[in-house]
């Protein structure tokens, strides 16, 4: 009983720091290093954006007008892959595209999310009033027209990139609080969950300590594929006109750009249609082994 | 007994309603424990035995508030802590604690063996979390674990192990008293010996004043002071260990004692048999809740329900029959 930690020491295995941790983990998992890399590259992309691409994002050469890829024919490496209708760089609004892209999926999921968990484990497990009223809510945001709802608070607060990523969010806070209600309505009955209770531990603190962690995986699941719909959903938005201003690029507005051409120039809608969906790889693969590591008992 | 009762239990009731319908309407209640009375001296351990769904653990969850009882009076030292809430009960908490049937599910996974036994001592601000490594590793050489285990996830341990990841996570506050619940009906017979041992050897060197609740009489018996025995909410005798073992005088004590199989070759117990199944605790039977299955049951017993009496010092009956 007297023996300190210190005559232990040399028997506990030296603990590595967290972010050492997280990276020797993951170079074992192969999914979990090409989504990060991916995610990586795709964030370096927006960031560096001005640096990188060769071609102001609005600019327009109407002599250009919808050129291939350079290795088709009438293509040139002066436009790798080729141009739109405008004759605007398809590369170059690609690159810069994903700054709005990739801020408003991230964004919109993370406060989407963060909603939800938050009225999730409040519905699921105070239960009673607050999960009644909670319930009435996700029914209203269910049953109001979406698009609606879009359309009056883009009017009302002006439209900007802010205003967008919260109404994104709105549209997508049910899906993760139905989820975590769930999950927290059979975690709260398990054990340990009783075992803290009884130990008098504070409510916030089991909450965030035993009920959420192990509610949480689905949660990671359906975040990456929200994502892609996301960053769909702002497109759509753009297209009634509810989205940014229009001149910024964004893929989702690429993509809507390019269907007029679909059948003869295609390459204008698949391109940014790849990028959306190797961001979404990235994310899926990343998030995938996001979960497997949270969860100590596959961290092997 | 003078001394003074840690543990004092009145009339405790826990009904769980029963809800149907639409609206959620309450169309009934479970009667899981249905008027008990009981107390638990210092340092002493207190059996509660009864088969399956008798209501042994609902009371022991009661009367550590887990669940709200429905009435009666509990009293911990002296204090009543039926009406408790918020900081008065957390206080009261770190007095109590529980050792849970399941060492699978009563350790959370996601944490480390670190965090679940220290967890309590840290929240109530009695360690910092720097120093929450060392006490839990103290913890675990306390109950005969290897310390370097702290760092460890509860999903690297045994059944027998992880039970001890519970007990030390149970006396890591000192509380004065523990329930245990079943605390080694899921372990295998072989290690059962050594967490009663454990719990013994602790009970000595801390002070700890048990309730013991198990369905194992041989275990019972081998551990505890005095027992009550519970039949379908009611405790329907009590006394002193030997006392009960050796002078049952419920019918149903009878029972129970009468199918613990006897070491002794060739020796013919009489088998006291009971028939059918346990009533339903939504729907108990009037009168004696025993009568349906008594094999002495009387006309009387249908109809009257019989006194909490004291038939000889310290033995507690409910019976008409004596």
């Amino acid at each position: 009983m007297n023996s300190s930690i210190a005559d232990l020491e040399p028997l506990i295995k030296p603990q590595k720091k967290p972010i050492i941790h997280f990276f020797s983990h993951m170079r074992h998992h192969s999914s979990g290093v090409i989504g990060f890399i991916i995610i990586v590259l795709i964030i370096f992309t927006a960031i560096f954006a001005d640096q990188l691409a060769r071609k102001p994002y609005n600019l327009k050469a109407p002599k250009e007008r919808l050129k291939p890829m350079w290795f088709m024919e009438g293509g040139s490496t002066e436009y790798p892959l080729g141009t739109d209708s405008l004759g605007r760089d398809i590369l170059s609004r690609i690159v810069h595209g994903s700054r709005i892209s990739l801020s408003v999926g991230i964004a919109s999921v993370f406060l989407g999310a963060g909603i939800g968990i938050v009225m999730g484990l409040l519905a699921g497990f105070l239960g009673g009033k607050a999960d009644s009223i909670i319930n009435w809510l996700m029914n209203v945001q269910l049953s109001f027209p979406y698009i609606l709802l879009a359309l009056f608070l883009m009017a009302a607060f002006n439209g900007g990139l802010v205003t967008l990523i919260v109404v994104l969010a709105i549209g997508g806070w049910v899906r993760y609080a139905r989820i975590i209600r769930g999950q927290v309505l059979s975690v709260r009955e398990e054990t340990y969950v009783t075992a803290a209770q009884a130990s008098g531990i504070r409510m916030l603190r089991i909450l965030t300590k035993h009920v959420l962690p192990n509610a949480f995986s689905p949660i990671i699941v359906v975040a990456s594929f929200t994502m892609a719909d996301t960053i769909l959903s702002e497109a759509s938005l753009s297209f009634l006109g509810l989205g940014i201003n229009p001149a910024i690029p964004s893929w989702g507005q690429m993509l809507a750009d390019g269907r007029d051409f679909l059948q003869a120039k295609w390459w204008i809608c698949l391109l940014p249609g790849l990028a959306i969906s190797v961001t979404v790889l990235g994310i899926n693969l990343f998030g995938d082994w996001l979960r497997d590591y949270l969860d100590p008992r596959l961290r092997l | 007994m003078t001394e003074k009762p840690l543990l004092q239990v009145e009339n405790l009731v826990k009904y769980f309603p029963i809800r149907a319908g639409l609206l959620q309407r309450q169309v009934g209640s479970i009667h899981a424990v249905d008027g008990i009375s009981f107390k638990v001296n210092k340092g002493e351990t207190f059996g509660l035995v009864g088969e399956s769904g008798c209501g042994k653990s609902t009371a022991g969850r009661t009367i550590l508030r887990l669940y709200e009882p429905t009435s009666g009076k509990i009293s911990f030292d002296g204090h009543s802590i039926e009406n408790l809430s918020g900081k008065e009960l957390r206080s009261v908490r770190t007095r109590m604690q529980m050792i849970f049937q399941d060492p699978y599910a009563s350790l959370n996974p996601r944490m480390t063996i670190r965090e679940i036994v220290a967890e309590a001592a840290v929240d109530h601000g009695k360690i910092s979390w720097k120093e929450s490594e060392e006490f839990a590793a103290r913890l675990l050489k306390l109950v005969n674990l290897n310390p370097i285990f702290v760092r460890r996830y509860p999903h690297e341990f045994s059944g027998g192990q992880r039970q001890r990841i519970g007990i030390a996570r149970a006396i890591a506050i000192n509380p004065e008293f523990i329930i245990c619940d079943e605390p080694i009906s899921a372990l295998d017979v072989s290690v059962q010996a050594q967490i009663i041992n454990l719990l013994e050897e602790l009970q000595e060197q801390l002070g700890i004043t048990y309730l013991f609740i198990a369905h194992d009489l041989a275990m019972v018996r081998h551990t505890s002071n005095r027992v009550g025995v519970m039949y379908l909410g009611k405790i329907v005798e009590l006394a002193e260990c030997d006392e009960l073992f050796q002078h049952p005088s419920h019918p149903y004590t009878k029972a129970l004692l009468s199918a613990v199989p006897s070491r002794k070759a060739g020796a013919r117990k009489q088998r006291i048999l009971t028939t059918g199944d346990v009533p339903s605790p939504a729907n108990p039977p009037s009168g004696c809740r025993f009568h349906t299955r008594c094999p002495f049951a009387m006309p009387r017993c249908t109809t009257e329900e019989p006194q909490w009496r004291e038939v000889s010092p310290g033995h507690f009956l409910a019976c008409h029959l004596t």
